[in-house]
């Protein structure tokens, strides 16, 4: 049996690595990647403290979530690469720092 | 009379009707501007059918008829209350009587756009006659809001070169006020709670509210502000000439005709009934700056350029004098009120109308850059001049009846406030007849110079007492090709023979808001006698009549 | 309902109806059609008039106007009386000749239809105004009578002097209306009822103070529409509108409006007749007589000559009404009616005889030209000037007489004055007019007698106004008096005049005449006397400034304080508050803008400086 803190400590790491790249990549495809390992982490998270329920005859409320955050993911990702198709197609790159148009 | 023909929801079919308009428009072709506005003026026609079928359903006694009352948000405790009184049904009548004539009268008037046109307009009805026959604060105050939005674009759109200016001006000066009414109607409905267990935002039920007297005093003022905007009061009025100044014809129309009869209808129906202690206690500021709008508006009329902006100041002044018979709080000041809303309806809404019809042919509206109207539009001008005194209150015509019985009623609360909004009629006069003077007399100008200026010229030199002269200039000049046309005339038509049967017979339109005005008074006195009882204070309203000098009954005996 | 009574005003009305909705369908006949209908009138008014000495005609109602409460109604309701039936035959026989006048002075016109429309509609009001049985209504048609008056001023509404005319008749009307509607208020504040008779009836239970206010505002409506000081402007400039209408409107009916509801309201009067009011009454009315008539002596318009004489004569009705002596009010009313009436249709005939020239001194010599109307004009004089055993001589003797025999010198004295100056500027218009030069530069050829649709109402108008005065005298006990007494309760004038009080009264006429003679009868300059007497005398020649001092004292001010609330009030300080809140508003937006740089990661970057504070927030407080 794998120790609970390590499931998170594993989130943990995964999350950080995903916020990470969020935040100093400026192509758009692996700032997407990233949002995708987040939401990785955020299910692992999940799987491990619905690990902690006693009464495993029974769904947990951790083991429920996973699959609304799959599905989430699964819509995001279907938005988020049609956006970034058009993105390519408008500007012929996926840089975010083209998109300041909306500056205030 | 045949329950079923009672039980059967007319109310929200008047509300709801036009705004089947908007959707069958929208469903037909609103880009075929001819189509959508058939569509339109079908839909407004059946509007103000059915308002003549109530009219002719009416009990006429001061409760409320046609009741209707569903559950609408039961967890807020709001409900879907509608009900219809003399007042309201003045009013409604009014809304649907002057949104077909506005349609008629900017038939031509945008050409293309027309269709989005009859759509807001449409909607506009339908947001101000839900405002007419809520019974639910809750539904007044979406129905208040929600005509807002309409009224936005048909400035925004149509309107003239400033027209941004002037519907930001009014939404957000409107949204103000609105917005502080709302805060204090959640009030009443917490304190409802707090009192009897559950939020209501039923009038009958926010009636029983006893509020303490620092909160009731500041929701008191949020709400006067919210009306004190819309009719407009002194001095929170300057949105209004712009909005109307910019406004299309048909906006204008509506913006004076109805929209601010909803801030002295909500005094009436929600102001006076929700807070008497505090309206009591201010009864002099009120008279006060109803005063001060009657002449401010006069003044400011005076001096203006342009035909609408005088019409609207003057406004200002016509709704000073109904606040003014509304907050003397005597039956007669109130069945003023009541009649002088429909006056002004009636009255400015032709003079705007007829504003409309000046600059549809001249494509101006500046006092200066007209003259002598009389010669070429004769009939135009009959009826102008005819509107005109209406406005200024001729005995005969309807603002006669509405001055006269406000200023009775003011008279028995405060001779001074009186004698100085008498001055207020001398004014009117003298702002009205100086534009008549300056538009429909005098040399012809603004029409282009193919109308014999060079013979007016000639009566100018030498200012020739002659009829000789005369002949052979009339005969030359006069041609009917400016005058008003049958769908003009047809516009016009209605509001003459209300300023007429105002004027001549206002028996049926006072019996009309008599109960429903004694109903408010009586409301008004009983909760003030409650809190004077409480509180020991002395002073109560005086009847006008009973008090006869004593000196003269020792002298006789 | 008597139907005499009825038809009298209700002929106008369909007369005015027909050629304002018709007319203009037969433009030529439209005067014979209202002179016709008025013929109709005058002999209903006449039946009613002597039905009602067999047996009197109760009042009635035509139909409940509004309900002012539940208890009370103001009806439009008949009044019915020896008082209103003289009025109503005055009305409708003065009405009728200057309809057949009317005829011949519009052919002319291009489209006369109007103007007969208006003439018959304004008839129809001035008759209700006296059949009114309660203020309210009397109040209706006294503006109703104003409307038609700024109408008909304005008539030749293309010439801009006639629309401001027009405009300022029916303002200053207005100023003396307030008073008549706040006078309605507080006697309804009382007594609960608009009817005049009930108000009479109760009105012994009011104090002093408020029958004095009550009064002065009533009189003050007077002053509107009777032309008094300080309200009386309008009048000379209303001279603006065609002839006919000067000498119905202007001169015999509606400014006798005010003389006539005074009477009408003899009760309320009479009450105190000691008190303040009556004392600024009679000051007024003796005031304008005077004035008026000094002004009348430096006119060179012959119209305005006459307008002023009717300013001074209303004068005249009002010191009577000061002096609580309604019944010879009444009397000069009506004489003053006839010989007034016939001299502005002469001059009109004048007029349009010299095509529209209205200068007399550039006139002159007319008596050759057209001997019955130079007749007729200097009948009207006489009559006018108070020349013995004429219409004007019984009838201002009567005031006079009265106002000496109440106590009261100095406004008698006054009245004197203004005799001597009427006699003057009476004979001077003649003069000018009719005898010596002919001083107009075009030729006199063209002159002719005038037409005999125009000369016959002028005939009978003199011959009124050389035997009227019969009706009143002897003074007190005339027939008028006699008739008059039904309605019209005053206090009778004790003591008689002495023989030199007597001369006094009738002397200043024949002084003025004589005057008048020796002046311009030798053919001198045409120029106003006045004019020799230095800045005095040119003070009246430019109607004392009256015009230029309003303009000053209340209409500039007026403008200004009107530019101010706009420009000031409106524009700079509400609005000026609003856009400040806005500037604040866009202010405080421009700079928070910076925030939004567009820089995803600087974005990200606050976001999860907040997450972070969030949390540290939620640590540091617990839960």
């Amino acid at each position: 049996m794998i120790p609970v803190s390590h499931v998170f400590l594993l989130a943990g790491v995964i999350f950080s690595i995903g916020m990470l790249g969020l935040f100093i990549r400026r192509n758009l495809l692996v700032i997407f990647m990233s949002i995708e390992l987040m939401f990785n982490a955020a299910n692992i998270a999940f799987v491990g403290a619905g690990n902690m329920q006693a009464n495993l005859a029974v769904v947990s409320d951790g083991f429920a979530s996973v699959p609304f955050v799959m599905a989430v993911a699964a819509a995001e990702a279907a938005v988020g690469l049609a956006l970034v198709v058009a993105m390519y197609r408008a500007t012929g790159d996926t840089d975010v720092e083209l998109l300041r148009r909306m500056k205030g | 009379m045949d329950s079923s023909l009672l039980n059967f929801p007319w109310l929200t079919t008047i509300i709801f009707l036009p705004l089947a308009g908007v959707f069958a428009v929208l469903l037909s072709d609103y880009r075929n501007a001819r189509s959508s506005q058939v569509i339109g003026l079908v839909f407004s026609s059946l509007t103000l059918l059915l308002c003549l079928v109530v009219v002719n359903m009416f009990p006429g006694t001061g409760e409320m008829a046609f009741t209707e009352a569903h559950s609408w948000i039961p967890s807020l405790g709001a409900k879907y209350l509608l009900g219809m009184d003399g007042i309201s049904l003045l009013m409604v009548f009014l809304t649907a009587l002057l949104t077909v004539l506005s349609l008629i009268g900017s038939w031509d008037e945008f050409g293309e756009r027309s269709g989005l046109f009859v759509m807001l307009m449409l909607s506009l009805e339908t947001g101000v006659l839900g405002v007419f026959l809520a019974l639910d604060l809750l539904l007044f105050y979406i129905f208040w809001e929600a005509m807002l939005i309409p009224m936005y674009f048909l400035i925004g759109i149509y309107g003239g070169p400033k027209r941004f200016y002037a519907t930001t001006k009014f939404v957000l000066v409107t949204l103000f006020g609105s917005l502080l009414m709302l805060l204090a109607i959640a009030v009443l409905a917490i304190w409802h709670q707090k009192q009897f267990g559950a939020m209501s935002f039923a009038l009958a039920d926010l009636l029983k509210v006893t509020l303490p007297s620092d909160i009731g005093w500041y929701c008191c003022l949020a709400f006067l502000l919210a009306f004190a905007i819309k009719v407009p009061m002194w001095p929170v009025h300057t949105w209004l000439p712009d909005a109307h100044t910019e406004a299309p014809t048909a906006g204008s129309v509506m913006l004076a005709g109805v929209l601010l009869k909803m801030g002295t209808y909500g005094m009436l129906r929600f102001l006076i009934p929700l807070f008497p202690e505090v309206i009591f206690s201010i009864i002099p500021w009120l008279l006060g700056f109803s005063v001060i709008a009657i002449i401010y508006g006069s003044l400011t009329a005076m001096v203006q350029q342009d035909i609408k902006r005088l019409v609207a100041c003057s406004s200002v002044s016509h709704m000073g004098f109904v606040t003014l018979g509304i907050f003397s709080l005597t039956p007669i000041g109130l069945m003023g009120g009541t009649v002088q809303m429909v006056n002004h309806g009636i009255s400015t809404g032709a003079l705007f109308l007829m504003a409309g019809m000046i600059h549809h042919r001249t494509h101006t509206r500046i006092i200066d850059e007209l003259g002598g109207l009389a010669k070429a539009m004769p009939v135009f001008s009959t009826i102008f001049v005819f509107f005109c005194f209406s406005s200024i209150g001729l005995p005969g015509l309807n603002g006669f009846i509405g001055e006269f019985l406000i200023l009775l009623g003011a008279f028995s609360v405060s001779k001074k406030f009186t004698a100085v909004a008498a001055l207020g009629i001398v004014l009117g006069a003298v702002y009205l007849l100086w534009m008549v003077q300056r538009v429909i007399f005098g040399p012809l100008k603004g029409l282009g110079a193919a109308h014999g200026n060079d013979s007016h010229a000639a009566h100018d030199s030498h200012a020739p007492k002659n009829s000789h002269d005369d002949h052979s200039h009339e005969s030359a000049c006069v041609s009917n090709e400016h005058d008003l046309n049958f769908r003009e005339f047809a516009a016009l038509l209605p509001l003459i023979i209300g300023v007429l049967y105002i004027g001549i017979y206002p028996t049926p339109v006072i019996d009309l808001a008599r109960p429903p005005v004694k109903k408010i008074l009586s409301g008004y006195q009983e909760r003030l006698k409650l809190d004077t009882e409480s509180t020991k204070n002395k002073s109560t309203i005086q009847a006008p009549n009973n008090k006869v000098p004593q000196g003269g009954e020792e002298g006789t005996k | 309902m008597n139907l005499a009574v009825v038809f009298t005003f209700l002929l106008p009305l369909c007369g005015a109806l027909i050629n304002g909705f018709l007319g203009q369908w037969f433009r030529k006949d439209s005067g014979t059609v209202a002179g016709t209908i008025m013929f109709g009138s005058f002999m209903c008014a006449l039946i009613a008039f002597f039905q009602n000495q067999a047996s009197p005609i109760p009042s009635f109602t035509l139909w409940h106007w509004f309900p002012i409460s539940d208890t009370y109604t103001a009806d439009m309701r008949i009044l019915v009386d020896h008082l209103s039936l003289t009025m109503a035959v005055m009305v409708t026989g003065v009405g009728f000749l200057i309809h057949v006048f009317a005829v011949g002075y519009m052919d002319h016109e291009a489209a006369p239809e109007r103007f007969f429309c208006y003439l018959n509609f304004f008839v129809v009001n001035m008759l209700l105004l006296v059949f009114s049985d309660n203020l309210v209504m009397m109040f209706v048609f006294w503006e109703g009578v104003g409307l038609m008056s700024y109408l008909l001023i304005g008539f030749w509404y293309y010439k801009p002097e006639a629309a401001s005319a027009g405009k300022k008749a029916f303002v200053m009307n207005r100023v003396g209306d307030t008073g008549f509607v706040l006078a309605i208020f507080w006697l309804f504040y009382y007594f609960h009822t608009f009817n005049i008779l009930e108000i009479a009836g109760k009105v012994k239970e009011l104090p002093e103070s408020v029958v004095t206010g009550i009064t002065l505002l009533l009189f003050l409506a007077v002053t509107g529409k009777s032309a008094q000081l300080p309200l009386f402007t309008w009048l000379p400039d209303a001279m603006e509108g065609p002839t006919p209408v000067s000498a119905l409107i202007h001169a015999a009916t509606m400014v006798t409006a005010g003389i006539y509801m005074v009477t009408r309201n003899h009760a309320l009067f009479n009450l105190y007749p000691n008190d303040p009011a009556h004392m600024v009454i009679l000051t007024v009315g003796a005031l304008t007589a005077l004035v008026a008539a000094a002004i009348a002596l430096g006119q060179n318009d012959i119209k305005k000559v006459l307008a002023y004489s009717t300013v001074s004569q209303l004068g005249f009705m009002v010191m009577a009404l000061g002096v609580g002596c309604y019944i010879q009010a009444v009397f000069h009313l009506l004489t003053h009616a006839c010989f007034k009436a016939l001299l502005f249709l002469t001059a009109g005939a004048v007029i349009y005889g010299m095509h529209h020239e209205q200068d007399m001194t550039k006139m002159g010599g007319l008596a050759k030209r057209m001997p019955m109307t130079a007749a007729c004009f200097i009948i009207g004089c006489l009559a006018l000037a108070g020349f013995p055993l004429t219409a004007g001589y019984f009838s201002k003797d009567a005031i006079l007489s009265a106002v000496l025999l109440k106590d009261h010198p100095y406004a008698w004295a006054a009245g004197l004055l203004a005799a001597v100056f009427t006699g003057f500027y009476s004979t001077r218009a003649v003069w000018l007019t009719f005898f010596g030069e002919w001083r107009s530069s075009h030729a006199p050829d063209h002159i002719h007698e005038t037409p005999r649709v125009m000369l016959m109402p002028l005939m009978i108008l003199a011959v009124l106004a050389l035997g009227a005065g019969f009706a009143g005298w002897p003074e007190g006990s005339g027939m008028l008096y006699k008739y008059l007494e039904v309605t019209v309760k005053q206090p009778e004038l004790k003591g008689h005049l002495s023989m030199a009080n007597w001369l006094a009264t009738i002397l200043p006429g024949l002084i003025g005449i004589a005057l008048g003679l020796f002046f311009y009868a030798r053919g001198k300059s045409p120029a106003p006397v006045v004019a020799l007497f230095g800045p005095i005398g040119n003070w009246f020649v430019q109607k004392l400034y009256l015009d230029e001092i309003y303009e000053f004292l209340i209409v500039e001010p007026t403008k200004i304080f009107a530019q101010a609330c706009y420009y000031i009030g409106d524009k700079a300080m509400i609005d000026g508050f609003l856009h400040s809140w806005y500037n604040v508003c866009a202010f405080g937006g421009s700079r928070m803008r910076r925030l939004h740089s567009g820089h995803l990661h600087a974005t990200l970057a606050s976001f999860l400086a907040g997450v972070v504070a969030l949390f540290a927030y939620i640590l540091v407080r617990g839960y």
